[in-house]
């Protein structure tokens, strides 16, 4: 996460307008400091995801990435 | 709810070609209201691991690589991922004390201990992987978890 200074925010305000959905940026200040952040606007179902990856079922040839990417590791 | 969960369950999640991937979706449909914690670590090991598959023959395409780490930035905006900042020296310090502690003992790849590490600064109510190392390391350090098989 990045910090930035209350004087940083006040000159360049536009930060806050990068922050994408789910990002936090951190204020310091003296008494602590404040965190920002960026609701999400759109909460995915889990039934959106499984679709989103099933769509790409066809293109992905079957295997056990778990073995796979074991083989020779330590 | 906050999940913790190592590349072996996100890569089962993400590659719908994965043996794993029934087990890995039902473990989302289980905890679907849970909030799903990343690190950059989890997330450069998920991503790096999607481009390592098209290695194998017949393995996917990289273009399908490329699709599925988008996929998983998407998830991150719009969908039930948070990534978390960690401290990595504070967490190569924790590994250190994991060998130390276990390493003549449990099976332990240095590359994912990483992630046993980093749930002492992720503190999260659960820990998931398809890894039976990886779940036997956590529970040896008292981390709740479960093993998606």
């Amino acid at each position: 996460m990045k910090t930035i200074t209350k004087r940083e925010l006040s000159r360049n305000p536009a930060l806050l307008s990068q922050l994408k959905p789910g990002e936090s940026i951190a204020v310091s200040d003296r008494e602590g400091g404040l965190t920002l952040r960026r609701e999400k606007r759109i909460k995915l179902t889990v039934e959106d995801m499984e679709a989103q990856t099933e769509a790409l079922q066809s293109q992905c040839p079957s295997m056990d990435t778990l073995a796979f990417l074991r083989e020779g590791e330590a | 709810m906050r999940i913790y969960a190592d590349p072996s369950l996100l890569i089962s999640r993400l590659y719908p070609g994965d043996s794993g991937h029934a087990a890995a979706c039902a473990a989302f449909r289980k905890y679907a209201r849970a909030t799903w914690l990343t690190s950059a670590w989890a997330e450069f090991e998920t991503i790096n691991s999607l481009r390592q598959i098209c290695l194998r023959k017949p393995g996917p395409l990289p273009a399908v690589a490329e699709a599925l780490r988008r996929l998983f930035r998407h998830w991150h905006q719009a969908g039930p991922f948070d990534r978390v900042e960690t401290d990595l020296p504070e967490a190569l310090r924790e590994c250190g004390q994991l060998s130390a502690a276990h390493g003549t003992a449990l099976r332990m790849r240095s590359a994912d201990v990483l992630h046993v590490a980093l749930l002492e600064q992720i503190n999260p109510d659960l820990f998931l992987t398809r890894d039976k190392d990886q779940f036997a390391l956590a529970l040896a350090r008292a981390f709740p978890a479960e093993l998606v098989a």
